[in-house]
């Protein structure tokens, strides 16, 4: 959040802000000393004192002054000379001993409006005369435009020069740059609102910044030539800009809009209508009567709005504004006494310059909350590049919490397995052998036909142990390595005959393990009571399945055998693990075959 | 296979299995049993005043490693064969005895026919293998973790056997399948033992794997 400013801080911003306007605008600005400025003239062939200003009784026609001053020139001192009017405003002309010296109507100025602008004209040696010298000085206006002009100065150049480079600082230089900074960030903010529409105070802020370019045109071309109704088109633009400011200033400082807000688009358009539609008498009088008093209100509503979030919200910036508003005021309250003429000595207008300060400032601002909004952004985004490793790696974390767990309970569950697999059958088969091996007459062949079974077994559970993937013929491969030593000790020649076969997707070891046992017992009873010399053992792709058939060439028979292994046992076990078992037999033979589906359920 | 005599020492440590697998040998009237060891001191005192044509060693010996006796003869004596006795066949313990330097494997619990029939096998240039030991050897030479240089450098060929194998295919679908003479699959398997020794030259390399092999039999 911004920084709140503390109070003595805030008494100090807002009273150097009124200290510095009260002075800038009241204090008395440095005049030429006496025997340079003259303040007395004849008017019309009688003494007339200045400044003087004139008003315009016809509003279609204008007035006119012309005044005579006498100044004496002594000729080789202090350097060429030069003719300084601190102000005036309308149209001026300069006439030296009877030669025309400047016409604004020529040279063109600033000043042609109501403000009021400093003048410097070097005098030339040539059309000075030794010791009395006559200037006649004519101001004339048009429209309802009233004319002025200060008392003049005449002297040496360089001393002169002096008075009127500040003064020509402050009301051409100083407003021209303004202006200027104001028609590039206008196009700025446009810019800036045309690519992200959302920000309606850029905008609002950046269609004031055309008015205000619009009103202040003379500034910076020459209106001298411009008619009447293209005169107040530009205090036209000055309505439509208050109420511009007004919404913006509601905006800018987020305050609720009040329902009433919209309505005051109704004055601008109200005047713009009226200016079209009444006569010039008629509309000067709607304008004086209404339009300008409501503009006046507007502008006091936006000021208000803005001083009254600066007090609730606080913030460098708001204050800000709101000092530059407070510094407006007494600008305001110097420009109705001199309008008013209770300030003589210096009519110069300082609205202007308050207006300028005023959007320059708040057009800072606004740069500096773009810059802040970017901010933000980046900080949200760093925020949220945070959240988002954090949230990886907790998803990591328990992701792989998840697959310890997984693989704890996939080895807790195979370490169950192996244990029933090693209690049921090899401590089984041990103790078998041991009780043999005790008994009085122990038959010794017997008890090592016993200990090759336990011996087997344990090779097919460590076999079925190995991790083949999902590939039956790898670990078939591994079975027949098992069994060829069985089979050659007994003379039996196998027959293996294996195809390429598919992947048999969840085949795991305790799967492995059944079919292992299963084949086994097949080999087994093949090898012990089939009496024949060759076994085959076919695999093949059956089905969408793999067929493994053990097939032997003897008088073996399909009913259940002594010793407990058996048919029902490799029955139980195909079942088991949802394979099929058939065993035939006939005269030439038995044939086991184990039909295996072509994948198995997942084993989790 | 030439008539001569021949001479085998035996290394095993339990005396019983020691005893019926001299028993096994010595029923082969062409073979002579120089010596029957039970540990590996014994062993290379034997060897030391001997060499015999086989050495049949156990891996795991009372007072250290077959390997470390299988490199020793291999280097000390190379017209020596080497056999390891293995209890399961298991993959690891035979192809960490060919790796240093062993030709072949028997099982322990063979029958005397099949203990003789290995040693006739390995005399005769054919090395055995099971899907296993191919299994396990494809996978070392194509497993990701394991280093370049310590990949056996097999030919296409060899590997499409050593396929043809774990995938339990007899050496005649094999041949018939690659194109060749069912006779020379021996042959191949034999090469790609001999590929598999290791050398003295990555002696370090691998002393370390085989130890890490070792443990990991445990």
């Amino acid at each position: 959040m911004t920084r709140q400013p503390s109070p003595a801080l805030l008494v100090l911003l807002y009273g150097a802000a009124l200290c510095w306007a009260i002075w800038f605008a009241f204090a008395p600005r440095p005049q030429p000393p006496a025997p340079w400025l003259i303040d007395h003239a004849v008017r019309d062939g009688r003494p007339a004192d200045l400044p003087a200003l004139c008003r315009s009784a016809d509003q279609a026609v204008g007035c006119r002054m012309t005044f005579e001053v006498n100044f004496t020139h002594a000729a080789g001192m202090e350097g060429p000379w030069a003719l300084y009017l601190p102000g005036y405003s309308s149209r001026l002309e300069v006439r030296l001993n009877g030669y025309a010296l400047f016409d604004t109507r020529l040279a063109g100025s600033p000043g042609v409006l109501t403000q009021t602008v400093p003048l410097f004209i070097p005098l030339p040696d040539e059309l000075l005369r030794q010791g009395s010298n006559a200037l006649r000085l004519t101001v004339a206006t048009w429209g309802p435009l009233s004319g002025y002009l200060s008392p003049v100065a005449v002297g040496p150049a360089d001393a002169l020069r002096a008075y009127y480079a500040p003064r020509a600082f402050q009301f051409v230089t100083l407003p021209r740059l303004m202006l200027s900074w104001q028609i590039a960030f206008a196009a700025i903010l446009l810019t800036v609102w045309w690519a992200r529409r959302r920000e309606s105070a850029y905008l609002l802020f950046g269609l004031v910044l055309v008015c205000e370019v619009v009103g202040q045109a003379p500034l910076l071309i020459d209106v001298s030539g411009w008619s009447l109704d293209q005169l107040r088109l530009l205090h036209l633009v000055f309505v439509w800009k208050l109420v511009l400011l007004a919404h913006f200033a509601f905006h800018y400082t987020e305050t609720p809009r009040p329902r009433w807000l919209p309505w005051l688009w109704l004055l601008p358009v109200a005047a713009t209508m009226a200016f079209t539609a009444l006569p010039h008498a008629a509309f000067a009088a709607f304008a004086r009567a209404l339009v300008f008093p409501a503009a006046f209100a507007v502008l006091l509503l936006g000021a208000g709005v803005f001083v009254r979030a600066a007090w609730r919200r606080g913030g460098w910036a708001l204050h800000g504004v709101a000092a530059v508003i407070a510094l407006s005021l007494v600008f305001s309250v110097h420009d109705v006494l001199v309008t008013y003429n209770q300030l003589t000595a210096d009519r110069v207008f300082l609205g202007r310059l308050a207006m300028m300060g005023l959007l320059t400032v708040v057009g800072l601002l606004l740069i500096r909350r773009f810059a802040h909004a970017l901010n933000r952004v980046d900080r949200f985004n760093e925020r949220l590049r945070g959240e988002i490793a954090g949230a990886e790696a907790a998803l990591r974390e328990s992701l792989e919490r998840q697959q310890a767990q997984r693989a704890a309970m996939w080895v807790a569950r195979e370490r169950e397995r192996l244990t029933g697999d090693l209690h049921d059958g090899l401590a089984g088969q041990l103790l078998s052998i041991a009780a043999q091996c005790e008994s009085p007459d122990a038959d010794l062949p017997a008890v090592g036909q016993s200990a090759r079974r336990a011996l087997d077994d344990l090779r097919l559970v460590i076999d079925s142990l190995d991790d083949v993937g999902d590939d039956l013929a790898t670990m078939l491969a591994t079975f027949r390595d098992r069994i060829a030593p069985l089979l050659r000790a007994h003379a039996i020649a196998l027959d293996w005959r294996m195809s390429h076969l598919p992947l048999v997707p969840g085949l795991h070891p305790s799967l492995v393990l059944e079919i292992f046992r299963i084949l086994q017992e097949a080999v087994t009873n093949a090898v012990r009571h089939a009496g024949s010399d060759r076994l085959t053992i076919a695999v093949s792709p059956h089905e969408g399945g793999v067929r493994v058939q053990v097939i032997d060439y003897g008088s073996g028979s399909v009913a259940p055998r002594e010793g407990g292994y058996g048919l029902a046992s490799m029955q139980r076990r195909a079942n088991a693990i949802g394979a099929r078992l058939a065993i035939t037999a006939d005269g030439s033979g038995t044939r086991v075959t184990l039909g295996l589906p072509g994948q198995f359920p997942p084993n989790d | 296979m030439s008539e001569q005599t021949v001479s085998i020492v035996l290394v095993e440590d339990d005396p019983p299995t020691r005893e019926r697998l001299s028993r096994a040998l010595a029923g082969e009237p062409r073979f002579a049993l120089l010596a029957a060891a039970g540990s590996l001191a014994e062993a290379r005192a034997a060897l030391a005043r001997h060499v015999p044509t086989v050495l049949i060693t156990d891996l795991r010996l009372p007072d250290g490693h077959g390997t470390d006796l299988i490199r020793e003869t291999r280097q000390a004596t190379p017209a020596t064969e080497i056999l390891v006795i293995s209890v399961l066949g298991d993959e690891r313990s035979v192809v960490t005895a060919i790796r240093a330097g062993a030709a072949g494997y028997l099982l322990k619990d063979g029958t005397p026919e099949e203990l003789v029939g290995a040693v006739h096998d390995l005399l005769a240039g054919h090395s055995p293998i099971s899907a296993a030991i191919a299994r396990y050897l494809i996978r070392r030479i194509q497993g990701p973790h394991e280093p370049e240089e310590e990949k056996p450098q097999l030919t296409p060929r060899e590997i499409e056997i050593l396929y043809g194998i774990a995938k339990g295919f007899t050496y005649n679908d094999i041949a018939e399948q690659l194109g060749l003479s069912p006779h020379t699959i021996p042959t191949h398997i034999k090469n790609i033992y001999r590929k598999l020794e290791v050398h003295s030259r990555s002696e370090a390399v691998f002393a370390a794997l085989s130890h890490r092999l070792i443990r990991l039999g445990e």
